[in-house]
């Protein structure tokens, strides 16, 4: 199974995931935004795309995170990849 | 590929550090044996898959006789459930460029197909894809298949302890390019042993002399993916599937290796000499 290049690519996107975990390991959640915390929930659903954006959205759309966390299925739906998750 | 014998004494386990700061493990001769191991039983299941590839079959139907056939042999489908991946094999039909999800999709005469398959052994992992004609196909397919397959060999074939991973990346893409082929950036090959994907990194271009060099006992895979169009790719909306963006013929071909004395071994050469397409008797 081929692998995706990552740590010695000059992208900012490299080794991303493991340096918000590394912050949240060390320091815990009051060391991260909302939307980073978000985002650490959302990497377990989606094993390689970016979920900045959408942590930021979602947030923006329910307000805070723990609006965002506690929300239906149905009303997160923000783009079409969300509507074929359940 | 040589034979192995006392060569390995002096690779005692340990690591070395790559350009990129990741430690790149150095095997000693019970890893040796043990990949030997895991590398044959995935390339017994790809044998064993070959005559079921024809038209009519589902990747769905190739995913689950590859699954017992490991199961069975006391291993695990690596894939399954890594990072998510639904399945235990994965099959990359024309386009597909690679990590393909079986499913319902039907093999359709003139399609060519790379099935990849990993399996953890005793904890060891041994990595290998194949492609695969279903039926008779164009003379673009055949062409495509045996440069990415010649391609393949001639990456592993400039393996041995003082080249780097340079020389491996630039024999293949001189030779992919000469043939004006396009070599796939954005996958690689990689590290492996009791890790799935470990360092270092094998990209399949690059500069001659630049990179990290080979040492004995390190473990990794070479399996370049080459396109008859451009090399950009996507990733479609599974997270999974990657395509050529042109919608291209793209095709690969895997093996894990370790690097001996004076060389290579190959752990996943097929012990019925199915290892480059036609399979015909």
């Amino acid at each position: 199974m081929t692998a995706k290049p990552s740590k010695d690519t000059k992208s900012d996107a490299a080794g991303h995931r493991g340096r918000l975990r590394e912050r949240f390991m060390k320091s815990g959640p009051s060391a991260l935004p909302d939307y980073e915390m978000l985002e650490l929930l959302l990497f377990q659903a989606q094993p390689r795309r970016d979920m900045k954006a959408l942590a930021k959205r979602l947030l923006k759309k329910f307000g805070s995170f723990s609006a965002t966390i506690s929300a239906e299925p149905a009303d997160c739906r923000l783009n079409r990849w969300m509507q074929h998750k359940r | 590929m040589q034979d192995q014998t006392s060569t390995y004494a002096a690779a005692e386990t340990s690591n070395v550090i790559a350009s990129d700061g990741r430690h790149i493990k150095i095997h000693g001769p019970d890893a040796f044996e043990a990949m030997r191991r895991a590398g044959r039983l995935a390339a017994e299941c790809l044998d064993f898959i070959t005559p079921h590839v024809q038209p009519k079959v589902t990747t769905g139907r190739l995913d689950r006789l590859c699954h017992d056939f490991i199961v069975d042999h006391g291993a695990i489908p690596s894939p399954l459930n890594y990072r998510g991946f639904p399945k235990s094999i994965c099959t990359s039909i024309n386009h597909v460029v690679c990590h393909g999800i079986p499913g319902d999709k039907v093999l359709s005469e003139g399609d060519v197909l790379n099935i990849d398959v990993t399996v953890t052994l005793n904890g060891w992992f041994g990595d290998t894809s194949r492609m695969f004609p279903v039926g008779e196909v164009g003379v673009k397919a055949k062409n495509l298949m045996d440069v990415t397959f010649e391609a393949m060999w001639e990456g592993i074939n400039v393996v041995r302890p003082g080249a780097t991973l340079g020389d491996i990346g630039h024999a293949i893409q001189t030779f992919a390019e000469s043939r004006r082929y396009s070599v796939v950036r954005d996958f690689c090959g990689h590290g492996l042993g009791q890790i799935f994907h470990d360092a270092p990194n094998v990209m399949h271009y690059g500069n001659a002399g630049q990179g990290d060099v080979l040492r004995e006992g390190m473990f990794f895979t070479i399996e370049p993916m080459i396109n008859t169009g451009a090399f950009d790719v996507k990733i479609l909306e599974d997270g999974w599937t990657a395509v050529t963006k042109d919608r291209s013929l793209s095709a690969q071909f895997e093996h894990s290796l370790g690097v001996t004395a004076d060389g290579v071994e190959v752990f996943t050469l097929s012990p019925t000499g199915l290892d480059q397409p036609p399979y015909k008797d």
